[in-house]
């Protein structure tokens, strides 16, 4: 598949709790290999559209294409091993197990899974490293982790299942500004490394500076799509998201 | 929590240790051999309920779905080896393990309806359902016999149920131990910590529960067919016992759950202290049990064997060296 061919089509999505609607008629494309922010006030519906993608909600309309195949409504494992991998706003380890066992997890039963276990437990090692994870932390249980461990740990489960698409839930969240510079070029990195992403983010100078293109959602329903100098100026994200207007660098 | 003991670098260790535990419970096929009575008769039911409480931490332990009704398999087991021996004069030894099979595919009907409920919801439903079945065995009285129960021809001893009942329990603590090393007990685990989050990885948690759930009620089955020949006789209120779940369950978590040491440590000394206070104070012997069970709670949540590891771990630290990982 080309570079900037679709590469996930979420159509006219429309998801409601109750009388409550958390996704009116949403419709944008994900490109093969670009790197998508997705933002918006709290409540705008971005997770509960990740949670659409990933199969834990069936949306009550509209359609999610993967490379061109619907996946609408299938479990979870499935999306998952179909090439989808997603991270948690709130970090969802699996506390009990070791740091390294959370990223095994993500090898054993995700789209590259396979029967060795030993050659998956290299794998898991190797991500560690690739998303910077101390070495000295690898036996701690997840529950254990600081929150800057955690993200990284969460992003390294989730590349552990082999995704050609991340949905990445504010990895930046509740980080220091150091911190978020670190986490900013593993997402690049991992970018870099051949993967289309979506992220969600509230931290706008990242946010702006990462991002190639960016959807807003408000009140659950997509009030603007564009270059991150054109979102940064667009009247209806300043009212309903922005509240001033900030700088976007020129690419 | 206790460590899962799956990572790298432990696995010699675990070898180690399930090694020490096969040699021990090898070591108990010599007792028959030079006594008869009371203490193997002791023996052998210790080895009963440590093999039930194993099998209950295969799907309770390992994937965090507490089945408070699990005693419905032992019973299921007896009554598939009551009907089997006095309708259709089965062999014993042979309608046992068939009785593991029935337990097996009511586990995996059974646990497509329960396993879609959650957390104490899903306890309350399968103790319900024990007793649902134990209702069926009561009033069925054309296959169960009804209230009156069902007498089989004696037909084999205490020494034949000490060794069957032994190789039970070494069998469920090889499974046991089997699962928890293999992907299955990756699934299981992630499961008991976070199921909607093991889903976005890729496990199929419905297969993997309802695997675990068959395979634990497999054994429990077994336990309760070798039970039922053993004594010659089965009614509703011995084969659905709702006392077994209790004793299952207590012994897992007094040894410590999730870890295949546990329910043996548990079983063991659970039993065997069940067995003294009833000899020594007939009278006063449960509220000396449950005072005891509360210490328990209160003081070492997590099992004797995280706190025998965390021993272990001290004195490597002050010089005392003891290789096993348990």
């Amino acid at each position: 598949m080309a570079l900037g061919e679709v590469h996930l089509r979420i159509e006219n999505v429309t998801k409601r709790f109750g009388g409550l609607v958390a996704l009116k008629d949403v419709s944008f494309a994900l490109n093969k290999g670009e790197l998508l922010g997705l933002i918006g006030p709290n409540g705008s519906g971005k997770t509960t559209l990740i949670n659409v993608i990933t199969g834990i909600y069936r949306p009550d309309g509209g359609r999610v294409l993967l490379n061109g195949g619907e996946i609408t409504g299938l479990k979870p494992y499935k999306i998952c091993r179909m090439g989808i991998g997603r991270t948690y706003q709130i970090p969802r380890l699996f506390s009990a197990m070791t740091a390294l066992d959370n990223v095994v997890v993500g090898a054993i039963f995700g789209k590259g899974r396979k029967a060795d276990l030993g050659e998956m437990r290299r794998k898991a090692a190797e991500l560690l490293d690739f998303v910077d994870f101390p070495k000295l932390r690898r036996e701690e249980l997840a529950g254990k982790l600081t929150l800057m461990e955690s993200k990284k740990l969460e992003l390294a489960r989730a590349l552990a299942t082999d995704p050609e698409i991340l949905l990445a839930d504010e990895p930046l969240g509740g980080l220091n500004p150091v911190e978020i510079d670190e986490a900013v070029e593993l997402i690049r990195k991992i970018r870099d490394s051949g993967k289309t992403v979506l992220i969600i983010e509230h931290v706008m100078r990242a946010i702006m500076k990462l991002a190639e293109r960016i959807v807003v959602l408000s009140h659950g329903a997509k009030i603007a799509e564009g270059e991150p100098r054109e979102i940064a100026n667009d009247e209806k994200v300043i009212e309903a998201y922005l509240g001033e207007r900030i700088y976007a660098p020129s690419q | 929590m206790p460590k899962l003991g799956l990572a790298v670098g432990r696995e010699g260790a675990m070898k180690r240790s399930l090694m020490l535990i096969a040699l021990a419970l090898t070591l108990f096929l010599i007792p028959p051999i030079v006594e008869k009575g009371y203490y193997i008769n002791l023996l052998a039911i210790i080895f009963m309920y440590t093999a039930l409480a194993q099998s209950w931490n295969i799907i309770s332990g390992y994937s965090g779905y507490w089945s408070f009704g699990h005693y419905m398999f032992f019973g299921i087991g007896a009554y598939a080896v009551g009907i089997l021996v006095t309708k259709l004069s089965f062999d014993a030894y042979l309608a046992s393990v068939l009785g593991g099979l029935a337990s097996f595919l009511a586990a995996v009907f059974l646990g497509l309806i329960l396993l879609r409920i959650k957390g104490p919801y899903f306890a309350i439903s399968s103790l319900v359902m024990a007793e649902i079945l134990k209702v069926i065995a009561i009033n069925e009285e054309w296959l169960t016999g009804g209230g009156n129960g069902l007498i089989l021809p004696p037909r084999y001893a205490l020494r034949e149920f000490y060794y069957a009942i032994l190789l039970t329990l070494l069998a469920v603590t090889a499974i046991a131990y089997a699962i928890k090393r293999s992907s299955m007990g990756y699934a299981l685990f992630a499961i008991r910590d976070d199921e909607t989050a093991a889903e976005t990885y890729g496990i199929n948690s419905t297969k993997y529960k309802i695997l675990a759930f068959a395979i634990s009620a497999f054994f429990a089955g077994v336990a309760g067919g070798c039970f039922a020949w053993f004594v010659t006789y089965i009614d509703p209120y011995s084969a659905f016992d709702s006392t077994l779940a209790l004793m299952m369950i207590v012994s897992a978590v007094f040894g410590g759950i999730g870890t295949v040491m546990g329910p043996i440590i548990g079983g063991f000394v659970f039993t065997l202290l069940m067995e003294v206070l009833w000899v020594s104070f007939p009278y006063v012997y449960l509220i000396i049990l449950g005072a005891s069970l509360i210490l328990v709670m209160r003081f070492i949540p997590d099992g004797i064997v995280e706190r025998l590891v965390q021993i272990v771990q001290l004195m490597g630290k002050v010089g005392i060296k003891i290789p096993a990982r348990i």
